[in-house]
């Protein structure tokens, strides 16, 4: 456990340093910022420009950290052969790959968390558009950015850094439109269209459920039962991920 | 007592390139190196002497055959607790300092703070980077590098050292520096196994050497053994010699003398030929100015060795 | 600089031969640039032309968009209507009709069915534009993706109350806004003055005696017994009880 935690701090580290980081991070608040702009061209709908542009740069610049770190977490490591030292300590494979994706959760949080700051301050300065359910949503979107980040470890684990970004977008295209793409195949699909798309509804994420910006923004009631099982699905699919992940990390061979 | 490595019929295959075509690395590799001793595994490049280590530290599995280091089966990670690797040009997270690197390292190893602390520095000043000690890795010199790897296999005091090409990228002083490095750990009872292609450095410091040629171990044993006790030549240079003195030398020689302005230089057979040698030179007041008996060097062995592969 | 002393060494016909190049490319980068820019100019004016002979603007079904959307539909909403505003409010010196303005609002709100600002804006955009049947198509979609909200049926009636006159439909409307919770307070007398005018003042006349029982405010008492004074008077003028139709 204290050998995961060392990696996950390392990787917390590393990622810290990487000066793409904060050029992610000054154009999300340098976007959300720019919703002060909006508002003046609206009449009607002020408040939710700034919170619907708030959460998609938060979901939007949040994927990209969580696509581009997290896959040169593990590839760079293996390219640059600087897992050897790692390795050849007495670290199991799985500790390592735990250790970096919750190291990497951890810079999502925190980067989460400026945005968020970023937003809050954004919202209570122009006339008092906060409500706490910004949090909430922000809260899901960071789990759906976790099971993110798990593909791109899985990806990275097998795959060239580059193939594993195009994949773990796809996982996110894919994800955000299984519920769409259900109900087209219901309604328009023949049978072997609609056997495909169960199979990739229930093996990918379902991603749809974990945005939360349309009934924040609307002020819709939330069933909080609905919500809890979308937080246990979320975390239940972070560990599939990660499981699946560990899996093939165990069998892989460092030349 | 159990061999702290032990081998047996050890195999490994890649498939390489688009259609997955076999190579077979590592043929039946069998092998076992005791307790305290020092092992050079010699072989030329490509021979598979990195892929042997790296079966043993688990980084690759076995197409087939198994081993054990330390008691503990190939892999496990138990074993590691107790091993140092050097990897072969090695390379560490750049944006850290040396001495963030090895407490880093410390931690993955269990190491308690107190200790760590205590040895990381030690250990800087052992491989001379006490000075580098707060600079970013990233400005490491390539020697730098490997000293630093050194240091990091040497941290938790490991029974047993594995270092990949330990003294590559290094001028003649950092060799000398990692030769007497690997006595010093020896001398404290560690085991160290080491890979190379540089013959001198194992001719000087190894107890025991295996010759690892196109995946197969063709040569293994002690140095004695290996090189045997008997002699190849003798070498004696002498000057002041007339001419009829020569040729009678030269009779007894394995090839004609060498001549560098006074001085001559013979190669005899043997013991025999050179206690006539003798007799005929100071027989005809020549100056003998060296008498070096040739043993078997590891080199020819080596050229043998792959000769023998290739055919 | 390392450079110049070796400089100092190099034959000069060396010498000449850099600072050519270099002059050469910098004025060919100075007069690419300059094209540059003239161009875009050009492309400038044309585009100003072109927007002054209105083009129509492609809009997407919004079942089609929305998928492409990955989610974001909320914004997509958002962008949506602020360009229905703007083009809502770079006409109105011109005086045009707006032929575009439903295709605009209806695609803002199919992209968020909750979003009540473009239901109740462009309601109005749409009502100061004279196109009442789309108001009410915009209206009554609003209503149907939102029940518990009392403004769009609030300003549904108001539309047929103001601009219509369809007393009817108007009471229609505001009946059920009553029903909603959080609707304004005026809403009950609104009612009661419908009944009037559509002539049953009778009804009226009941409904604001409740109002004045049971008001616990002093001016809402005040404005019913003003209206019953009011219809007082209208009774006295009218002796049959006929139906105003």
């Amino acid at each position: 456990m204290r050998r995961v935690l060392t990696i996950a701090q390392m990787a917390f580290t590393e990622t810290v340093r990487d000066k793409i980081l904060y050029s992610i991070l000054v154009f999300a608040l340098a976007m959300i910022g720019s919703s002060t702009i909006l508002v003046t061209l609206s009449v009607g709908g002020e408040g939710r420009i700034v919170r619907n542009l708030g959460l998609a740069c938060i979901t939007l610049f949040g994927l990209f950290i969580a696509v581009f770190i997290g896959i040169n977490l593990v590839s760079r490591e293996i390219e640059r052969r600087t897992i050897f030292s790692l390795l050849s300590k007495p670290v199991r494979r799985a500790e390592f790959l735990v250790g970096k994706f919750l190291g990497l959760g951890l810079t999502l949080a925190v980067n989460l968390g400026i945005m968020a700051a970023g937003l809050m301050v954004l919202a209570w300065a122009l006339e008092d558009h906060w409500t706490p359910r910004i949090l909430l949503a922000i809260g899901f979107t960071f789990l759906e950015l976790l099971i993110l980040t798990a593909f791109a470890i899985l990806f990275s684990t097998f795959s060239t850094p580059t193939l594993s970004a195009i994949y773990t977008l796809l996982v996110f295209v894919i994800g955000r439109l299984s519920a769409d793409l259900m109900e087209f195949a219901s309604q328009f699909g023949g049978p072997s269209l609609k056997a495909t798309v169960n199979v990739l509804y229930y093996l990918l994420p379902n991603l749809a459920q974990f945005n939360l910006s349309s009934a924040v923004v609307n002020r819709l009631p939330l069933d909080p039962w609905v919500l809890t099982l979308t937080a246990i699905y979320g975390v239940l699919y972070v560990a599939g991920i990660l499981s699946v992940a560990i899996a093939v990390f165990q069998r892989r061979d460092f030349r | 007592m159990e061999p702290v490595i032990q081998i047996g019929g050890l195999c490994k295959d890649y498939r390489v390139g688009f259609w997955g075509r076999r190579v077979t690395v590592l043929r039946d590799l069998t092998l076992a190196v005791q307790a305290g001793e020092t092992f050079g595994y010699l072989g030329p490049n490509g021979a598979g002497k990195s892929t042997t280590i790296k079966l043993l530290l688990g980084l690759i599995q076995p197409t087939a055959g198994d081993g054990q280091v330390l008691g503990f089966s190939l892999g496990d990670p138990v074993a590691r607790r107790h091993i140092g690797f050097l990897p072969e040009n090695p390379s560490f997270y750049e944006y850290l300092t040396g001495e963030e690197f090895l407490t880093y390292c410390g931690r993955l190893l269990g190491m308690r703070r107190g200790r760590l602390r205590e040895q990381t520095p030690a250990l800087l000043a052992e491989v001379g980077l006490d000075r580098a000690a707060r600079q970013q890795i990233r400005k490491y010199s390539k020697g730098m590098v490997q000293r630093l790897g050194l240091a990091q296999a040497l941290l938790g005091d490991p029974k047993l050292l594995i270092l990949d090409e330990p003294t590559s990228g290094l001028d003649p002083i950092g060799r000398k520096e990692v030769r007497d490095l690997i006595l010093r750990q020896r001398a404290a009872g560690r085991t160290v196994f080491f890979s190379t292609h540089i013959l001198p450095d194992v001719e000087m410091i190894c107890d025991r050497v295996g010759i690892l040629v196109g995946g197969r171990l063709v040569r293994s044993g002690s140095m004695r053994t290996l090189l045997g006790e008997e002699l190849e030549s003798i070498e004696v240079t002498a000057t002041s010699i007339p001419a009829e003195t020569l040729a009678a030398v030269e009779r007894l020689a394995l090839s004609p003398p060498l001549v560098q302005g006074n001085h001559v230089m013979v190669r005899l057979p043997g013991e025999a030929e050179l206690e006539i040698a003798l007799f005929i030179l100071v027989g005809a007041k020549s100056r003998i100015l060296s008498v070096v008996p040739q043993r078997r060097s590891l080199e020819s062995i080596f050229l043998e060795a792959n000769r023998e592969a290739q055919a | 600089m390392s450079g110049s002393g070796r400089l100092a060494v190099l034959p000069p016909a060396r010498i000449s031969l850099q600072r050519l190049t270099q002059a050469v490319a910098l004025a060919i980068a100075g007069a690419a640039l300059a094209g540059a820019l003239v161009t875009s100019r050009g492309l400038q004016a044309r585009a100003v032309a072109r927007t002054e002979t209105a083009q129509p603007i492609f809009f997407p079904r919004a079942e089609i968009l929305r998928p492409a959307l990955l989610g974001f539909t909320s914004l997509a909403a958002d962008l949506t209507w602020i360009r229905t505003v703007q083009y809502f409010g770079s006409r109105i010196e011109g005086q045009e009709r707006f032929p575009q303005l439903y295709q605009f609002v209806d695609l803002a709100t199919s992209l968020d069915p909750h979003f009540l600002d473009a239901y109740q804006y462009g309601g109005l955009f749409l009502v100061i534009a004279r196109q009442y049947p789309n108001a009410i198509a915009i209206y009554e979609k609003g209503i149907a993706a939102n029940p518990s909200a009392w403004q769009l049926p609030h300003d549904l009636g108001r539309l047929y109350f103001l601009e219509l006159q369809d007393y009817e439909k108007a009471m229609h409307w505001w009946e059920i806004t009553d029903r909603l919770p959080g609707r304004p307070h005026y809403i009950p007398r609104f009612l009661i003055r419908l009944q009037a005018r559509l002539g049953n003042v009778e009804t009226a006349m009941e409904l604001w005696q409740q109002m004045l029982e049971h008001s616990e405010n002093e001016a809402i008492r005040d404005i019913a017994r003003r209206e019953i004074r009011k219809l007082l008077g209208q009774m006295q003028q009218k002796p049959s009880p006929g139906r105003i139709r």
